[in-house]
């Protein structure tokens, strides 16, 4: 893909991927958009490369979302949940359970992600695999997971709005 | 995929529907894909090569640069003339071509 080409495919994705990178840094707008920057950048001096073996959107992310660990990383901010954790459901608060966003945030951090790729950003369970760099059975069994989690929640917090 | 499953994926659908709904709102940066460039470098390349150019031609007519002396030497010579009549002759000088010891006369006349 021509460098021109390329610019105008990220340009048409930029939304998206602008709200990818606010997923990747738990909401923090200001550090999204400093992290897509640094993504840009990187594709400009041709430390990420796009060489046509996914989409351009299952790349953007992949490159995103390493970007974003990467500055935690650096930063110390990340507080990693265990992989194979499971959710421990109790009961929240009121301003915990109200927004989509604190829901989400109370999955573990890989179930978290299928979750998003494949419900919010459409991505298929393969490409939602090639985005977080692991095996698609391992995101199937997050996927499972992560699906009963979070449905539970979402029952929790229809309860608790009921109730209120 | 069973009934149960079914009714999972619809409640999952519902409340990612309605987070893309609420967050249509949001405020998207601009697209800002270019690459940070150190143009005031650049800026500042024409003035550097004038001021070397302006420091050496400084370095180069300084080298040249004339001392006029704090006061002109005055000269006085005891000549003697065809008549063997001696007198003074007065002058001023700015430099000395040829400079003589004030005692070398001693060592010739006495």
């Amino acid at each position: 893909m021509k460098p021109n080409q390329l610019e105008n495919v990220i340009k048409e994705l930029h939304a998206e991927a602008y709200i990818w990178a606010r997923q990747c840094c738990n909401f923090d707008a200001c550090l999204a958009e400093d992290i897509l920057q640094q993504v840009y950048l990187k594709i400009l001096e041709g430390k990420a490369r796009f060489n046509g073996q996914s989409s351009t959107k299952t790349w953007l992310f992949a490159v995103i979302r390493y970007t974003a660990i990467e500055n935690f990383k650096k930063e110390n901010h990340l507080f990693p949940l265990e992989e194979s954790m499971d959710l421990i459901i109790e009961e929240e608060p009121e301003e915990t359970v109200g927004s989509h966003e604190k829901l989400i945030q109370m999955l573990p951090e890989k179930q978290r992600e299928v979750m998003l790729l494949v419900f919010y950003h459409g991505l298929t369970l393969e490409k939602s695999a090639e985005v977080m760099g692991i095996h698609i059975g391992t995101v199937r069994t997050h996927y499972d997971r992560a699906k009963k989690n979070l449905k539970t929640l979402i029952l929790n917090k229809k309860a608790h709005e009921q109730a209120g | 995929m069973n009934k149960r499953d079914n009714i999972e994926e619809k409640e999952l659908e519902l409340f990612f529907s309605e987070w893309k709904e609420k967050d249509k709102r949001l405020e998207i940066p601009e697209f800002k894909y270019k690459r940070k460039t150190n143009s005031n470098i650049w800026k500042w390349l024409p003035v550097g090569i004038a001021a070397a150019f302006l420091m050496g031609f400084w370095l180069m007519t300084s080298n040249e640069t004339e001392y006029a002396l704090e006061s002109d030497m005055v000269i006085i010579t005891l000549v003697e003339d065809e008549n063997q009549e001696q007198r003074f002759v007065i002058e001023t000088k700015s430099s000395l071509d040829v400079w003589e010891a004030p005692s070398s006369s001693l060592l010739t006349e006495f």
